[in-house]
């Protein structure tokens, strides 16, 4: 398509243009709008089994695609898409580089295996006639995701965060304890304030560029970098983009949401919603803002380092007394979200990089976590430590599911964990903040306590007689009994993928830290 | 004396955003500060409504009309037309949207939350949640 002048030759390379494009460049579009479509088609049909293969296999054809344009963006640097054929500052285009599809194939995957696992909180957990409506949340909360992944419009991410935000409340609300309730709104004030703040700040830039293209943005924001208004659009986006990530002081939200939510619901959020909140930080301070404007003029570092730490060691120093596992883990993400910040404040190549793997793997280890709890709690009675008693014992591939997690959570040698926290150690250490370096060593070891707790209590604590005679039932009902796991088949294969994923990322780091390391250059050196 | 009344001058000139401040931070002290859960979600809707007004008030121009393109005749009659931007109208068009759903979904969560804990009174459902 020419680039062109007038409304009518645009109209007409439309027209003529849209036909050239096979499925596979629709492809990026495709992984939003499709989901879109399904979550009201299932709300018309609202059948509870066409509701679940419909979720099921949407899920998965999003992994497809994001897998897809992930190894496409291995040949090229960058997928642009133009919705509708308008040309990039005039219409909204779809803008993906190696970080947007590195991040969306990590939702696509996440969203994937979290569906698999859909069946069985039907048994318990969500009430059987509002099953539909569940699913249509669930897939309107991985459009949402995926919209803000792939976006290169500034206010598009807006639009799709809300998508999100208001389908995992809905998701959220849902949780079988009462308190989900108060979570969920909670949840719900913390972040329409943190998306309104992200509004305002897109207004400031809108004033100052007349654009609404993050690339478009970044180009004309060139010779106004010292005015106020910039500055003051950055302190709102930064504010309402930490509120979403869950960064120290406003994480209050995070750890009621995730303490309550339906098991699934825990994971796939816990998984991806924070992570594409962190991912924002990425495009807006170093593709939109740049560089020099983040980390030079407003030496963003002071900001972000000091709180980086303290969520490490508020997060980690909760997860060594909460009493409830899912609460557990959710104070450990508050302290993973500090290690990326951490990543992001440094502001080096070697830093971004191990944010950007420790982004990746956080979500492949917090799902497995999560889906294994998931698992848990099909027979168990609740989250609470002392529910999980010797659970490890009775079904040992959960037990396996959350050893593989948790040690990839302290960051043990040859999991997943491990390569992210490697990369930051080092450019904290080439950076010459040793005391960073103690602190970080320090709070892997506050996580080997934490994690301790609950692998010691499923594989070594007392069985509980409920769930001995739960034990008994289930092995003479279920024909997958011998997998040690009372998952269906589907499921079984999903959380084994999950956990050979969390060892294989240990193991074969040199891939993704060659990614990790290509996307920090072009996010430091030239933007887009 | 001439530079202070440019000030003021200057000050009530831009009304419009002096209002939409006003808004938001009235919006985010009921939100933070009141107990009450209906009236913590007003906060919020006027804090939203506030930047309505910001955006609303980017795109106003003195004199400008409504972007409608005219037909030839009238358009030599006044040139050069000045027109308002619509983009930001539009932008907000979906803010609205998204505060109308933000706004409902607050007031099905309050409602089970009535049912739930029999009161919408923060420190009530506190001490309810304790008990548990």
């Amino acid at each position: 398509m020419a680039s062109s002048s007038t409304s009518s030759e645009v109209f007409q390379s439309v027209t003529t243009g849209q036909h050239d494009l096979t499925l596979f460049q629709q492809l990026p579009v495709l992984a939003i709008v499709v989901p879109l479509l399904f979550a009201a088609l299932i709300t018309i049909v609202h059948k509870r089994n066409f509701a679940l293969i419909i979720t099921q296999t949407v899920s998965f054809a999003v992994f497809i695609a994001s897998l897809l344009l992930f190894f496409e963006l291995q040949q090229k640097p960058e997928i642009i898409y133009y919705l509708g054929g308008w040309k990039s500052p005039y219409g909204i285009s779809l803008h993906l580089d190696l970080l947007n599809g590195f991040v969306g194939l990590l939702v696509g995957l996440i969203a994937a295996v979290s569906s698999t696992f859909l069946p069985q909180l039907l048994q318990k957990e969500i009430p059987y006639s509002k099953f539909p409506l569940f699913c249509t949340a669930f897939l309107l909360c991985l459009a949402g995701l995926m919209g803000i992944t792939y976006t290169g419009d500034a206010f598009n991410i807006f639009v799709f965060l809300e998508i999100t935000s208001l389908s995992s409340y809905a998701l959220i609300a849902m949780g079988r304890d009462r308190r989900a309730l108060t979570a969920s709104y909670q949840y719900l004030i913390m972040g329409t304030i943190g998306a309104t703040f992200i509004l305002i700040g897109i207004g400031f830039l809108y004033a100052m560029t007349g654009s609404l293209n993050i690339a478009d943005i970044h180009l004309r924001l060139a010779d106004k970098l010292d005015s106020n208004t910039v500055k003051t659009a950055f302190a709102f986006i930064t504010v309402g983009i930490a509120l979403k990530a869950a960064v120290f002081p406003l994480h209050l939200w995070l750890n009621n949401a995730y303490s309550f939510a339906p098991s699934v619901v825990s994971a796939f959020i816990a998984a991806t919603s924070t992570k594409v909140s962190v991912y924002l930080f990425f495009r807006f301070f170093f593709t939109l803002f740049g560089y020099e404007q983040s980390f030079g003029n407003i030496e963003l570092g002071w900001i972000l380092i000091p709180l980086s730490i303290l969520g490490i060691f508020f997060g980690t120093y909760k997860a060594l007394y909460v009493t409830d596992v899912k609460s557990l883990l959710a104070s450990s993400s508050v302290a993973q979200v500090g290690y990326m910040t951490l990543g992001i404040g440094l502001a080096t190549q070697t830093s971004l990089a191990g944010s950007v793997v420790h982004l990746f793997n956080h979500g492949l280890m917090k799902g497995l976590l999560f889906l294994s709890i998931a698992g848990f709690l099909i027979h168990a009675k609740g989250s609470l430590l002392t529910q999980l008693s010797g659970l490890g014992k009775i079904y040992p591939l959960l037990g396996v599911g959350m050893t593989v997690g948790g040690l990839s959570l302290i960051g043990v040698p040859l999991t997943a964990g491990f390569t992210g926290k490697l990369l930051l150690l080092q450019a904290t250490i080439n950076q010459g903040h040793y005391l960073i370096v103690a602190f970080i060593l320090l709070a892997s070891v506050g996580a080997l306590f934490y994690v301790w707790r609950f692998l010691q209590m499923i594989w070594f604590g007392e069985i509980n007689e409920a769930d001995q005679q739960a034990q008994q039932e289930w092995l003479r009902q279920d024909a997958f009994s011998w997998s040690g796991s009372p998952l269906n088949a589907f499921a079984l294969i999903s959380l084994i993928a999950l956990i050979i994923a969390n060892i294989a990322f240990g193991i074969f780091t040199t891939e993704t830290v060659f990614i990790a390391d290509q996307i920090a250059k072009a996010l430091i050196g030239a933007p887009l | 004396m001439n530079n202070l009344i440019e000030i003021i001058t200057e000050v009530i000139g831009k009304y419009n955003y002096w209002i939409a401040i006003l808004l938001m931070m009235s919006g985010f002290y009921t939100v933070i500060v009141s107990g009450n859960l209906i009236k913590k979600l007003l906060g919020l809707g006027i804090f939203q409504t506030s930047v309505l007004i910001f955006f609303i008030s980017l795109s106003k121009i003195k004199g400008g009309t409504a972007p409608i393109l005219l037909d030839e005749k009238a358009a030599e009659a006044m040139q050069p037309v000045i027109y308002g931007n619509p983009l930001p109208h539009v932008l907000m068009l979906t803010a609205i949207v998204v505060g109308v759903a933000t706004l409902s979904m607050g007031m099905a969560l309050v409602v089970r939350i009535n049912e739930a804990f029999g009161s919408i009174e923060e420190d009530d459902i506190h001490r309810v949640d304790e008990a548990f």
